[in-house]
């Protein structure tokens, strides 16, 4: 029986669970909508799968910076020095900005990074749902700290404390913050960052400072006259994990496919988001064609629900187990548990968007065999 | 002060003359800043001023490795996004970047010979087939910088394989760049 290892993330995970938990009954407390079931709980498992993928790809980041590090680490840092911590996490803030930059401004960064604006609600459970493909490019922006010499301990440290001040800004509860605004990423200026409405668009990168914004005329009040749109311009439609990670990807693919230029194919790749080739095929990508507002407000069978809940939960406690063991576990363990969350998320995922789309369906033929829906019908016409 | 210093300085003063000169592109101006931080960093090594060696290592490495794929690139393609755009240009840059750092991490030491020695040997049969002759100059030079420093031939006590690395590179960059500016 493998020993169990308490590690930061271990204990994380069922922490930011219970904040979603508080931030669902505040919400209930106050009468204020910020949650919906689906919604919620796919982003939950978002960011279980990401948690499983990226255990992995954590490692692989650690490995590069620490080999890095000690091929080219230029000064010596103490750890116990205070001027250490706080010049690593200023520069972490920093090329997290250009991190979380990139993410939005190229294309083949942003098929990764639009996983966590994939969602329509913004809530404690959006600051979960991560993307299972970002380690592949993400590395790379840190390694200044590596060739600085910061040791790998800290950069480490620097990076989970980054992550976590990030998780509290994914509210709706907590409006403006006086001053802090001046120099903190807060709720009210990430709302602006999760938003479709033009003024919205690549804007407040941050990640704890938004003096980087501030720098590189990136940042943007958020306006109380205006409502904030959550999401994508294309939305994702689906419940299904593994599509989220997965969709802009094949979108992309299948949009260098069609291009007949060799430069127009890199363009999908490595151009903006918002580019698209003058032909037929710029319907795969950054379109606003087809918002299903129905989609949001499908009612999933109850059965259905209850399955979900109970995936998520078991997935939860796969991942606490999976992450307290991951080192003593083989190589083929690992991939098998992995695989196995993948598939059930899947499952849950299709079946969740498929018996959506069926009661969808149900309610329209059910709506338009009523005598309301035939007048409606007449009185538009 | 040694010899080393010296070349690095005057590596370090050419680079900078392409980087503020904006009738290059920008693919060539940005190469060449590449260039110019790790020679100045030389300067700052070999002067004994302040001896970052791993920072000198790096900017070393992303020159071969990525610096002189994109000045390849960028003056075969001069209308090209990677040449015309900064944006295009860093992309290029970062990845070509990450890919050396991998090599390095996973021990594949002749990854940034391999480029640059591509780079310039693709360059020199451009500039020969497209017959402008300054530009093949330029090209030669440049292999001639790297082969020297290669097989580390020196010249003792004056000259150390550096010295040649860094005079022939300067002589090579410069030519090319007055090819290039004036065409």
């Amino acid at each position: 029986m493998p020993e169990f290892i308490i590690s930061p993330m271990v204990i994380a995970v069922p922490v930011l669970m219970f904040f979603v938990l508080i931030e669902l009954v505040i919400s209930m407390l106050i009468g204020k909508e910020v949650y919906s079931f689906q919604d919620s709980i796919t982003s939950l498992n978002i960011g279980i799968l990401s948690q499983f993928v990226n255990a992995t790809g954590a490692v692989i980041s650690a490995f590069m910076y620490a080999k890095i590090e000690a091929m080219y680490g230029t000064f010596d840092w103490s750890l116990s020095s205070p001027i250490t911590w706080a010049f690593a996490l200023l520069l972490y803030d920093f090329l997290y900005y250009w991190v979380h930059r990139a993410g939005h401004e190229v294309n083949m960064f942003w098929a990764s990074h639009i996983t966590h604006h994939s969602s329509e609600q913004f809530n404690l459970s959006t600051a979960l749902r991560q993307a299972s493909t970002g380690f592949y490019f993400k590395w790379v922006f840190y390694m200044p700290l590596a060739i600085l010499g910061i040791p790998v301990q800290v950069f480490i440290v620097v990076g989970l404390i980054d992550l976590l001040y990030q998780v509290w800004v994914h509210t709706r509860l907590i409006g403006r913050l006086g001053f802090l605004e001046w120099f903190l990423v807060t709720p009210s200026n990430h709302r602006v960052h999760h938003g479709t409405n033009d003024y919205c668009i690549d804007k407040n990168y941050g990640g704890i400072f938004s003096i980087w914004d501030r720098a590189f005329n990136t940042y943007e009040d958020e306006r109380e006259e205006e409502t904030i749109k959550y999401g994508i311009k294309k939305p994702l439609n689906s419940w299904n994990p593994v599509w989220s990670n997965l969709h802009y990807w094949v979108s992309m693919i299948r949009m260098a496919h069609h291009q007949h230029s060799l430069g127009a194919k890199l363009l999908c790749f490595f151009g903006e988001p918002s580019w698209s080739p003058d032909q037929p095929s710029n319907q795969y990508l950054a379109e606003e064609n087809d918002r299903n507002e129905q989609f949001q407000d499908q009612r999933v069978p109850m059965l259905a629900k209850l399955s979900g809940l109970i995936v998520t939960i078991f997935s939860t406690s796969l991942l606490i187990l999976y992450l307290g063991t991951r080192q003593q576990l083989s190589g083929a363990a690992q991939l098998t548990i992995t695989a196995c969350a993948v598939f059930a998320f899947m499952l849950i995922g299709v079946y969740w968007t498929r018996s959506g789309q069926k009661s969808a369906v149900d309610k329209n033929t059910e709506a338009s065999s009523s005598p309301e829906y035939f007048s409606n019908v007449k009185n538009s016409a | 002060m040694n010899s080393l210093a010296i070349s690095d300085g005057v590596l370090l003063l050419v680079t900078l003359a392409i980087v503020r000169s904006l009738n290059l592109t920008k693919s060539f101006r940005l190469a060449a800043a590449v260039f110019a931080s790790a020679a100045l960093l030389g300067v700052l090594r070999f002067s004994g001023l302040l001896p970052l060696n791993g920072l000198h290592g790096f900017f070393s490495g992303l020159g071969a490795s990525a610096a002189y794929p994109l000045l390849a690139i960028g003056i075969i393609f001069p209308a090209r996004g990677i040449a015309t755009s900064w944006r295009f240009a860093s992309i290029f840059l970062i990845i070509a970047g990450a890919l050396g750092l991998v090599a390095a991490a996973t021990n594949l030491t002749l990854w940034g010979n391999i480029f640059a020695l591509g780079s310039v040997v693709t360059l020199l049969m451009f500039t020969a087939l497209k017959r402008e002759w300054l530009a093949l100059s330029g090209s030669i030079a440049l292999l001639i910088a790297l082969s020297l420093f290669a097989i580390q031939i020196s010249v003792p006590p004056i000259l150390k394989p550096g010295d040649f690395l860094h005079i022939f590179m300067a002589i090579g960059l410069s030519l090319l760049a007055i090819h290039y500016r004036r065409s």
